[in-house]
Parts: C-alpha cells; sequence; structure tokens
C-alpha cells in the first residue's frame, strides 16, 4: 500500500464501531421508559403495590451502599453474627453487592449472594428455610411453624431479616412506606429501571434535622412491582443507600428453583424455629429503650444497667456486626478488644449532656456517651445529642 | 532467539516461489512452529503440571479438609472435575496469560528479529492474508493451553478422586455430564479472553523486532489490568477491562446458569479483539519490512 497513514483509518473505525454500539445499547435503554406512563397519584400507586404482593418476580439485584461506616470486616471475622452466611451478610453494609433473586410470592423465596467463586443461598419453601454458604460447604436447616407467612416480611427465622430487607425491593419499599405520615411530602415521578419505565415514589421529610434528604421507591409501570429503593443522604447529596433490580423477569418462576437438597458432604446445622425468632430483629425491639422525638428525626436512647443492657449487647452494636460477647456490655469506658478499639477511632464529642463519642454516618448518628447511654437515630448530630439532654 | 530458532525457522519457511501458496498450508507450518518449538512444549508442560501439583497435594492433605479453602480447591475431595477449576482459577492471572503473551509476542516480532519476516513475505499470499494466518494460529494455541490445563486437571481429578455428581456453587448436583458441558463452555468462554489478549499481542509484536520486549509489554498490560481491576476508586473503569470478566467463568458453575457476566465478557473480548487486530492490520500493511 502506498500511503500507509490511511491504513490507520481501519483500526479507528472499528473503534467508533465499538464504542458506538456500546453507547447506543446504553442510551436506547435510557429512551425506554420515562414519559410514557400515565399519570397516577401516590395513593393510587401504593394501592396498586399492595395489590402485586404475590407477583412472580425474578432477576439480578444489586446493591450498594456508602453508609459512612468504619471498616467492620476485621470485626465479623472475629466475632460473626448469627449462622451460616454472615460473613457475606456484613459485607451488605458497605460496598456493592449482587444478587440473584427469585421472589414467588410470600411462601416461597430464594436469595444468591454472588461473590466471585462463591455463592451464599437464602432459600425459603414453604415451611423449609435453607442457607447455603459456597465458600464452607455448609447447610443450615430450620423447619418453620405453618402460617409463618404472614409475619415473613418481619423476618424469617435465622436472626437474618437482613437480606429480605435488603435485597427484596418489595420488603424494601414496605418498610420505608410505613414512615409516611404528615412528616413526609410524597411525590410521583417517572424513571427507568432494568429496561422497564417505572414510576417512583419520592418521599422527602419535611423538617429539617433529618440525615435523609428522600426515599426514592421506583415501581415498576405494569406490573406495579417495587423494582429500586434509593435513600438519599443529606450528609452527602448522594444515595447513600440503592437496592434495585438489574434484570427483572415477572415470568412464572419454576418451582425447583426453591427446591433444595443439601449436597453430599456439606456440613449441616439445625436451628430450632423459636430461636431465630427470639433474636432482637430490630431497634424498635430494644427493651428498655425510648424513643425520643418523632418522624424523620426520632431518636432512639438507650441506657445500660437497666433491662436495656441486654439491648445493647445484642441489639444495636449486633445490628451493625459486633460480636455478642462481654465486650459489648461493658461499652465504652472498659471496652476491650476490637469492638472496642473501633469505638475508640471514633471522635470524640462533648455538650451539656455530657461527652462521648459519635459515629457519624451518612445516613445515621449514633453517639455513645461516656456513661454507657446509647442514641441513634437518622438525624443530624445536633438532634441526637439533644435528645440525649432530654 | 538462539541459532537453532534461526534455523529452524528458515529451514520450515523456504518459500517456495510456486504460484499458489495455500493458506492451509502457511497455518500448518504456523502451528507447527508453535507446537513443535521446544521452549514452547516446556511451557505448556509447565501448565499442565499445575492440575497434577494441585491433585497431588490435595490428596495427600485429604484429612485437613476444613472451611477457608478456595471454593474449587475445597471441592476437589467431593469430585475429581474441580481439579481441572481449580486448576484454571490458579493459571488464570499469570501463566496462561504469559503463554498467550510468548507466542503472540514472537508472532511477527520474532520473525524480524532473525530476518526471516522478509523472506516470509515473499510469498503470495499478501500481508493481510499472513496477518490472519498468523493470529489464527494464536487464537488456536490459547484454545489448546486452556484446553490442556482443563483436560489435564479432569484427568488426574478422576483418577485420584471420586467423580459422578458434581456439586454446583449454588449448593445443587448437577450430573458428571452437565458438569463436562459447563467446563467446555468455561474452556471456551476463556480461549476467547486470552485470544482477545492474542489480538493485543499480535499487535504489539508488529510494532517491534524485539520479541521478548512485545512478550514483556504483554505481561505488564495484562499484570497491569488485574492491578487496575482491583483498585476500589478506580471500579468505574473496571467493566472496560478485559481481565476483569476473566473470573466470571465460574457463573457457568452456579444453578441455573448466569449468562450475563459471561456474555459480557464475551464482547468485551470481541472489542478488543478487534481493535487490536485492525491496529495490527493497519501497521503490519503499513510496515517498512527491513529484516
Amino acid at each position: 500500500m502506498t500511503r500507509p497513514a490511511l491504513r490507520w483509518f481501519a483500526p479507528v473505525a472499528v473503534a467508533a464501531v465499538v464504542a458506538g454500539s456500546a453507547t447506543f445499547a446504553h442510551v436506547a435503554a435510557a429512551e425506554v421508559g420515562a414519559g410514557s406512563l400515565p399519570d397516577i397519584t401516590a395513593e393510587q400507586l401504593v394501592a396498586k403495590v399492595a395489590g402485586a404482593i404475590g407477583t412472580p418476580v425474578s432477576g439480578i439485584v444489586t446493591e450498594s451502599a456508602d453508609l459512612g461506616l468504619p471498616d467492620l470486616t476485621g470485626i465479623g471475622s472475629a466475632g460473626g453474627l448469627s449462622g451460616a452466611g454472615s460473613s457475606s451478610l456484613l459485607g451488605l453494609a458497605s460496598g456493592s453487592n449482587t444478587a440473584r433473586v427469585w421472589f414467588d410470592g410470600p411462601s416461597r423465596q430464594r436469595v444468591a449472594l454472588l461473590s466471585t467463586l462463591g455463592e451464599t443461598d437464602l432459600i425459603h419453601n414453604g415451611t423449609e428455610l435453607w442457607t447455603w454458604n459456597s465458600s464452607d460447604n455448609s447447610v443450615s436447616h430450620q423447619t418453620l411453624p405453618a402460617g409463618h407467612e404472614a409475619d415473613s416480611t418481619g423476618g424469617v427465622g435465622d436472626g437474618s431479616p437482613l437480606p429480605q430487607a435488603l435485597t427484596n425491593p418489595a420488603a424494601a419499599a414496605q418498610m420505608a412506606l410505613k414512615l409516611i405520615g404528615g412528616t413526609t411530602t410524597i411525590g410521583v415521578d417517572t424513571t427507568k429501571v432494568a429496561d422497564h419505565a417505572a414510576y417512583e415514589l419520592v418521599l422527602t421529610p419535611k423538617g429539617t434535622g433529618s440525615l435523609i434528604s428522600d426515599i426514592r421507591i421506583a415501581v415498576d409501570g405494569s406490573t406495579y412491582v417495587p423494582l429500586r429503593v434509593v435513600v438519599d443522604s443529606a450528609r452527602t447529596g448522594a444515595a447513600a443507600l440503592t437496592i434495585g433490580f438489574e434484570k427483572v423477569s415477572f415470568a412464572p418462576i419454576d418451582p425447583a428453583q426453591f427446591a433444595f437438597t443439601p449436597p453430599p458432604g456439606a456440613t449441616i446445622t439445625s436451628h430450632d424455629a423459636a430461636l431465630g425468632h427470639g433474636i432482637p430483629t430490630g431497634l424498635p425491639s430494644l427493651a428498655g429503650a425510648r424513643v425520643v422525638g418523632s418522624g424523620w428525626t426520632s431518636v432512639l436512647v438507650a441506657r445500660p444497667g437497666s433491662s436495656a443492657a441486654s439491648g445493647t449487647s445484642s441489639g444495636l452494636p449486633g445490628a451493625i456486626g459486633a460480636p455478642k460477647t462481654g465486650a459489648t456490655r461493658t461499652a465504652p469506658g472498659g471496652a476491650s478488644g476490637e469492638w472496642g478499639a473501633l469505638l475508640r477511632s471514633l471522635p470524640r464529642i462533648s455538650g451539656s449532656w455530657g461527652s462521648g463519642r459519635v459515629l457519624a454516618g451518612t445516613l445515621f448518628t449514633v453517639v455513645i456517651a461516656d456513661d454507657g447511654t446509647i442514641a441513634a437515630g437518622a438525624a443530624t448530630e445536633g438532634v441526637v445529642t439533644a435528645a440525649l439532654a432530654h | 532467539m538462539s541459532v537453532d530458532d534461526a534455523v529452524a525457522r528458515t529451514a520450515t519457511r523456504t518459500v517456495p516461489q510456486a504460484a499458489s501458496w495455500p493458506v492451509t498450508r502457511l497455518l500448518g507450518s504456523e502451528l507447527a512452529l508453535i507446537f513443535r518449538r521446544r521452549r514452547n512444549i516446556a511451557g505448556l508442560g509447565v501448565l499442565a503440571v499445575v492440575p497434577v501439583i494441585i491433585a497431588i497435594a490435595v490428596k495427600v492433605a485429604l484429612p485437613r479438609h476444613g472451611p477457608g479453602g478456595a471454593d474449587f480447591f475445597r471441592d476437589i475431595t467431593g469430585n475429581g472435575m474441580f481439579v481441572a477449576l481449580a486448576a484454571l482459577t490458579v493459571e488464570l492471572p499469570l501463566f496462561l496469560p504469559l503463554a498467550v503473551a510468548a507466542i503472540s509476542g514472537d508472532s511477527v516480532a520474532g520473525e524480524a528479529n532473525v530476518g526471516a519476516l522478509r523472506n516470509l513475505l515473499t510469498a503470495p499470499i499478501g500481508r493481510s492474508r499472513l496477518l490472519a494466518v498468523k493470529y489464527v494460529a494464536v487464537a488456536i494455541f490459547a484454545l489448546a493451553a486452556t484446553a490442556l490445563v482443563a483436560v489435564v486437571g479432569a484427568a488426574i481429578g478422576l483418577a485420584l478422586f471420586p467423580g459422578g455428581t458434581m456439586t454446583m456453587l449454588s449448593g445443587e448436583q448437577v450430573s458428571l455430564a452437565s458438569g463436562l458441558v459447563r467446563t467446555a463452555l468455561a474452556v471456551g468462554y476463556l480461549a476467547l479472553g486470552f485470544a482477545a489478549l492474542g489480538a493485543v499481542g499480535l499487535f504489539i509484536s508488529t510494532l517491534t523486532e524485539q520479541p521478548i520486549g512485545a512478550m514483556i509489554a504483554i505481561v505488564i498490560l495484562n499484570v497491569g489490568m488485574f492491578i487496575m481491576d482491583a483498585i476500589p476508586q478506580l471500579s468505574w473503569l473496571a467493566p472496560y477491562l478485559l481481565t476483569h470478566w476473566w473470573m466470571s467463568f465460574a457463573d457457568f458453575f452456579r444453578t441455573p446458569i448466569l449468562w450475563d457476566g459471561a456474555l459480557r465478557g464475551a464482547l468485551t473480548a470481541l472489542a478488543y479483539l478487534a481493535v487490536a487486530y485492525s491496529c495490527a492490520w493497519a501497521r503490519f500493511g503499513g510496515k517498512d519490512v527491513t529484516s
């Protein structure tokens, strides 16, 4: 060829075609959706969502969190949460995760948390509850009492409502909707999730002091299945928590997907069903704790020494992954081990209420006073310390 | 480049000035050059030894079976087929890319280095077809090297450990036949990734007359992509890295098979392949060949 430089048009053209088709696929996907949905009021939308419970949903859910927490991975490996699969569940608090999910009404669900060369599965099929962890070849099995589905959204056994709430947009949306009251501005927008045109319910706190700037719940425009929940932080101005489908299907699900037989060679542990339900599942179940304020800026205050002491050991710190050992009971002054080291790494603050340490996340603030009193809320430091003084 | 090699090359490549020089014959000669060269046979030997070492080590250490091992390693005691997957996992970051780098880096630069390229270009098939033959040989090598690891792994695994049903990452059992099909898919998928790396290697090989330099550049590129993939602050870049998708071969061992990652990985590999190969074509076609 006499003019070699001309040949370089070929790779440029190929690169342009590659980049162009990738961009086109992206843009074409973005074109779907917004604008094509008829108007709907928030009330109608919520009702439609409630009516859509039971629609089979399967697909790939991604979760990404920027909660502003200190690195908890070391603590997780030292103490662990309850039962199999906990190390993966702890990972949900930071970074991003991918799960394959199959939801077939209240009685059959399967969630498979994917890791590079492994998988943690949670399979609920009628009265059977299985967990499978490929990294240590372990299976846990639990037989649930019949009729347990009624409270399934509150957490089915094994002390782990976490995967349900964090990977099932429906459950997460229901939890978020409970917050609606006179304190919230509700709007409906449209968006697009996983190539599906979707409505987006936008909940915005009316007052000031909340760390949540808004909660956005995307709902599929034709099936009214919640597809994505985004919680935006007022502190960072960005999404602090996003759980949503990356790919979704509403086709009927093969029941075989919910049948689980432990593979040979697996370590199988059986749990008593009652045990699973006895574990505190969240802040409201803390015994002896009181709530100061209301709505978006309500703050939970728990004091040690009373019956709340047991609450602190298995409730709040446990919820973010602390070992359930004596170390948490003596917090913060005599705290030892990794939990103590973590506490001491937190910045000190003081005020008319006393002094202590503060964990300032993107969505919540936790203040641990020197006398051991713990105050936590999805509110600014000022609001939380004011609740301590209250 | 040893004198032996130079002699071997010129010996194999005494180009007849006949009217026809079938492409298939040239490809045959290229493959013979790759697979008969002693250093390449030694390299393939190293690739094949890894699954043997893994299988024997696990067999000897059998009582120490417990949690903590990498997933495919732990499964070996249950089914010998997992030796193949453990070996692929181990060789995927460096050994296999290194082998592909050696072959693709040598592809054009090696000929130029020993002065055989000018001779080769006298063959009446044109530079474009010569380059295509060179690349097809590299791609065949990538597939052969990957398949070698899997086949040796499966053979030694099934010889030392039980066969039968395989436990997938999802905890479900599939038949050995299904396991073999999944392994074949994984091999094909990985080979495509390595072939894409080989295309990049071919391009780099057209830039220099030093095969060692080309090889080092390809290895650095490969390791560099792994490093960038591991830096959290560069996570936005990760989906565009060729190597980012290689571990998705494990998705063939979930039930049901998770195609999304492998599909994205295959498309990424094809994009790298197309751009790199067209760059190699542009460079090689317009290159002044003086040696």
